[in-house]
C-alpha cells in the first residue's frame, strides 16, 4: 500500500514538472542585501541606459530588416536565374528558404525582447529591485536571443557563399564549353 | 407600433443619426485599426513617435544601387555583378549591431 502511494507521488511529481515546465521563468543568482541595496540606489540610472539601449536596438532592428529583406531579394532573384539557365544547385534555394525562415523568427523575438525590455524600465525599480533584477534577466536573455538568430543567418550566408562558388564553376565550365 | 415610432423618430432626426452612424463607424474602424498597430509590431518599430525623434536619424537606406534581375543569361561576368551585390549586402549587415551583450551587462548597468 505504501509503495503504491510512493509510486503515485513520483508520477504526479513528474507530471506536474512536465506540465509546468513551459511556464518556469529564467530566475537570477540569488541576491543578498547589499546587491539588492546597490541594485535599489541605480537602477534609476539602469532604466535610463536600458531606454538608450531600446531606442538604438529599434534603429538596429529596422536596418538589418531592411538589409535582409534586400538580401534574400537578391536571393531569389540569382535563384531565379540559375533555374532558369538550368543549373542545379539546390543549396541555392535550401539556404535562402533557411534565412527566410530564421529572419521571420528574429522579427517575432524582437518583438519578445522589446516587451520584456519595456517592461523592466516601466517597473518601480526603487520599491521592487529584486523583480527589477529578474525582470533585467529575461530580457537580457531576450537579446542573446537576436544574437543567435543572427550568427545563425550569417551561418547560412556562408553556406550560401558556398552555393554561389558552386554555381559560379559550373557557369565557367559551360561557358568554356560553348567558347 | 414601436418600429412606426421608430421610424417617425429616425425621419425626424435624420441628420443627427448619420452623424452618430458616422461616429460609431469612425470609433470601431479606430479600434480594429489600433488593435491591428499594436498586434502586428508596428507599434515597435514606429519611429513617430515621441522620444525617438533622434533614432529616425539612424536608419540607413539599404537599397543597393543595382537591383540583380531575375532573369536572363547567367556567365562569369553576369556572377561577378552578383558577387559584388552580394558582397557589398553582407558589408552592410556586418557594420550593424549583432545586440552583443557589452551595453546590458550587470556591469556596464551598475548593478553588479
Amino acid at each position: 500500500m505504501y509503495g503504491v502511494q510512493k509510486k503515485a507521488l513520483i508520477i504526479t511529481a513528474l507530471v506536474v514538472a512536465v506540465v509546468s515546465a513551459p511556464f518556469v521563468n529564467a530566475q537570477s543568482e540569488p541576491l543578498d542585501d547589499e546587491r539588492i541595496e546597490r541594485i535599489r540606489q541605480n537602477c534609476i540610472v539602469a532604466q535610463g541606459s536600458m531606454q538608450r539601449i531600446l531606442r538604438s536596438d529599434v534603429a538596429t532592428r529596422i536596418n538589418r530588416a531592411n538589409a535582409y529583406e534586400s538580401l534574400l531579394a537578391q536571393m531569389a532573384a540569382l535563384n531565379s536565374r540559375a533555374a532558369l539557365n538550368q543549373y542545379s544547385v539546390p543549396e541555392l534555394a535550401e539556404q535562402t528558404r533557411d534565412i527566410a525562415d530564421t529572419f521571420i523568427l528574429f522579427k517575432e523575438e524582437y518583438q519578445s525582447y522589446e516587451i520584456r525590455l519595456q517592461a523592466a524600465i516601466d517597473l518601480n525599480c526603487e520599491e521592487q529591485p529584486v523583480t527589477f533584477y529578474d525582470a533585467v534577466v529575461v530580457a537580457r536573455e531576450a537579446r542573446d536571443k537576436l544574437s543567435d538568430r543572427i550568427n545563425i543567418i550569417e551561418k547560412d550566408l556562408d553556406e550560401y557563399q558556398l552555393a554561389i562558388d558552386e554555381l559560379a564553376t559550373l557557369v565557367k565550365a559551360r561557358d568554356e564549353e560553348d567558347a | 407600433m414601436n418600429l412606426a415610432r421608430l421610424r417617425q423618430f429616425a425621419n425626424r432626426h435624420l441628420f443627427l443619426l448619420a452623424i452618430s452612424g458616422a461616429v460609431v463607424v469612425g470609433f470601431i474602424m479606430t479600434l480594429i485599426s489600433m488593435s491591428l498597430y499594436f498586434s502586428s509590431g508596428a507599434s515597435q518599430l514606429d519611429l513617430s513617435r515621441p522620444g525617438y525623434e533622434d533614432v529616425r536619424a539612424e536608419v540607413r537606406d539599404n537599397q543597393p544601387a543595382n537591383d540583380f534581375s531575375p532573369t536572363g543569361p547567367l556567365n562569369p561576368e553576369i556572377m561577378d555583378e552578383f558577387q559584388e551585390l552580394f558582397d557589398e549586402q553582407r558589408e552592410a549587415l556586418n557594420s550593424l549591431s549583432d545586440y552583443d551583450d557589452r551595453a546590458f551587462t550587470d556591469k556596464s548597468l551598475r548593478i553588479e
